[in-house]
């Protein structure tokens, strides 16, 4: 591929992201992926010019409406409406926003700060590395979404809140990946040899570790989204997360809950939405590992 | 090798005592009282006060609290339920079983069926056999549990009227709890119906069961197809694979033992997400455990619960992990190497 576009014989040999992503361009599940995800993306930005109607507007004329495609629906409900007349395809487009979009900003945060305390403990040896260590296997223990439950339960139920409360239960996951990955990396001969030609622990990091622990951190932190959005939806679900104004699709579920008999749509939509989201990063996580496995490995 | 195990017990000694730290100082910065969050008694009159505060050594410095605090759960002292004032461990004892029996059936379930698939799809790489497995295994990764436990019950339950949607039996078998494990409590009561019992009985259990059973599934199936790739590929097998030996003798003879090391380390690493999930299932499935009783207890604000909860599937995940690193190393001697406390 490189080589085609030049004219002279000299051999281009691609970098290793580049092979990397033309290892993934090759597998078309995970592009569906990649599409999936791009749509969520535009969704989230542009909610506000796509949606039909504000998310909390109550059609008190058109209550439990089903989707269009259904005998009795109508396409001005597109997906249908809830019990109290609000449109579900508008509040679906706003959950974006709110489920999506925020999993996707805490990954973020709790990606640097996890990576960078994972990178200062799998530098640092002997005592520091291994009090580090303590505290990471015991919070790894507290299962996450436990750990999210309490902090909620403790400093009260908002958006800033939830969110906070998923990052501060991720970040020990990037810490023990990030951990991980430099202890391996540590005791490879040509970090031992860069170490020997006299470079300083920030050299041996920056120019020698980061760029092969790279791969795993990214395959992490697409893991950690989905991880985020289901952690999300679920204490929205259990009634414990974002508080009622705001569109939440595990908030829109577990209020469908109530009404499984009459209106099931209201259970299947949102669930599909938060399943669509999960798996197409699944599915590019999945591309990406396999990309890097055999683009670089 | 003791030295080996005497490490990893040391290891357990201080996670623990980190994770009763992380309790603790999550109890201090709880709102209300400390005295009434940390024993659970809400309005104690001037006696019970000084003796809970001698107990937990609250006129002293946070250290000796900490201290005195680790003594009490230790021996059992949880304080009592701000809703139901009665004392927490014997609550615990109570519904520790229905969790514990909802957890291993799933993870039967999940080995069952996530292990032969693993294998076959790591026989066959890059195959059709493997891409719907791997597939399946992700979509199924995918799925919410709680999404899945709600079409369940939608589906099974009220549709077709197939299965019961919540509780563990039937209120017309009267089967005394001795040990909490329902099967088990079956087998030895003196019940006229055992059958129709333990048919009921199972018919509970199908849907948390097969919902839960779900993500675990799709991670050994994953976690299995990777470790078998792994040995499938070594120079071992492809020595074997020369000498003549049947496909089935190098898979399960040869490349299946070794392979079955990485994935039980690796498997009881995922114990914390089948705890999360088991709790959410139990939530959905009404399962009279701790998942269920701890959301209601954080519904209800009720602290002593929540820390209790917290220790008790906390402590639980990390007795797990140790127990399987010792039996690791009791049995493979290369990981022996790899375990010194540094790592």
């Amino acid at each position: 591929m490189a080589r085609a576009s030049s004219i002279y014989q000299e051999e281009v040999i691609p970098s290793p992201i580049r092979q990397v992503w033309l290892h993934f361009l090759s597998y078309p599940v995970a592009m569906i992926g990649l599409w999936i995800f791009g749509g969520y993306v535009v969704v989230a930005i542009l909610a506000p010019l796509i949606a039909p109607y504000p998310p909390h507007f109550q059609h008190t004329d058109a209550l439990l409406f089903p989707p269009s495609w259904h005998p009795n629906g109508q396409i001005s409900y597109f997906l249908g409406t809830d019990d109290l007349g609000r449109d579900i395809f508008s509040n679906l487009l706003y959950g974006v926003r709110t489920t999506f979009g925020s999993s996707l900003l805490v990954t973020f945060l709790a990606a640097v700060i996890g990576i960078v305390l994972g990178v200062l403990s799998g530098m640092s040896r002997g005592l520091k590395s291994s009090i580090l260590n303590h505290i990471l296997d015991a919070t790894l223990a507290i299962p996450s979404l436990l750990l999210a439950i309490v902090l909620v339960a403790i400093s009260g139920q908002s958006l800033t809140n939830v969110m906070m409360a998923v990052g501060v239960a991720l970040v020990p996951q990037f810490m023990r990946a990030t951990h991980t990955a430099v202890h391996h990396e540590l005791t490879r001969e040509y970090v031992v040899a860069a170490k020997l030609d006299g470079a300083n622990p920030f050299q041996v990091f920056f120019n020698v570790i980061l760029p092969n622990i790279l791969n795993a951190l990214v395959v992490q932190t697409t893991l950690a989204i989905s991880i985020a959005i289901i952690d999300i939806a679920t204490l929205g679900f259990l009634r414990i997360g974002v508080p009622a104004p705001t569109s939440e699709w595990g908030a829109m579920l577990a209020d469908g809950v109530d009404l499984i008999f009459i209106a099931p749509w209201n259970v299947t939509i949102p669930g599909l939405a938060i399943f669509g989201s999960v798996l197409s990063i699944n599915l590019i996580g999945y591309g990406l590992q396999r990309a890097v496995k055999e683009g670089l490995g | 090798m003791w030295f080996f195990i005497i490490r990893r017990f040391n290891l357990f000694i201080l996670t623990t005592a980190v994770l009763y730290f992380l309790v603790f100082l999550m109890i201090l910065a709880l709102p209300g009282e400390l005295m009434t969050n940390i024993s659970g008694h809400q309005q104690p009159n001037l006696e019970l006060a000084s003796e809970l505060t001698q107990q937990y050594q609250l006129d002293k410095n946070w250290f000796n609290q900490y201290i005195s605090f680790i003594n009490q759960r230790i021996h059992g002292n949880f304080g009592i339920s701000f809703t139901t004032d009665q004392p927490i461990y014997a609550e615990i004892l109570k519904l520790l079983p229905a969790t514990i029996e909802l957890c291993i059936y799933a993870s039967i379930v999940a080995l069952v069926i996530g292990f032969p698939l693993g294998i076959l799809s790591a026989i066959q790489p890059q195959k059709p056999v493997d891409f719907v497995v791997l597939g399946t295994s992700l979509v199924g990764y995918s799925i919410p549990v709680f999404w899945l436990g709600v079409i369940a019950i939608m589906y099974f339950g009220l549709e077709l009227q197939w299965l019961p949607v919540a509780g563990r039996l039937n209120l017309l078998y009267q089967v005394p709890p001795l040990t909490g494990f329902t099967l088990i409590d079956i087998w030895l009561s003196n019940l006229d119906y055992k059958q129709l019992a333990y048919r009921d009985a199972l018919a509970h259990l199908v849907m948390p069961t097969l919902t839960l059973a779900v993500i675990p599934a799709t991670m050994v199936v994953r976690i299995t197809r990777t470790a078998m790739l792994e040995e499938l590929n070594a120079n071992y097998i492809k020595a074997s694979q020369s000498r003549g030996l049947s496909p089935i003798t190098i898979i399960f003879r040869h490349a299946l033992p070794n392979a079955l090391q990485p994935v039980m380390a690796q498997l009881s690493l995922q114990l914390s997400t089948l705890l999360t999930s088991a709790m959410v299932t139990e939530v959905i499935f009404s399962w009279p455990g701790i998942g269920n009783w701890l959301m209601d207890a954080i519904y209800q604000r009720d602290y002593p619960v929540i820390s209790a909860g917290i220790l008790i599937c906390a402590g639980f995940i990390i007795l797990v992990s140790v127990l399987t690193d010792i039996i690791l190393i009791a049995t493979t001697p290369k990981r022996r190497s790899g375990v010194n406390g540094s790592s």
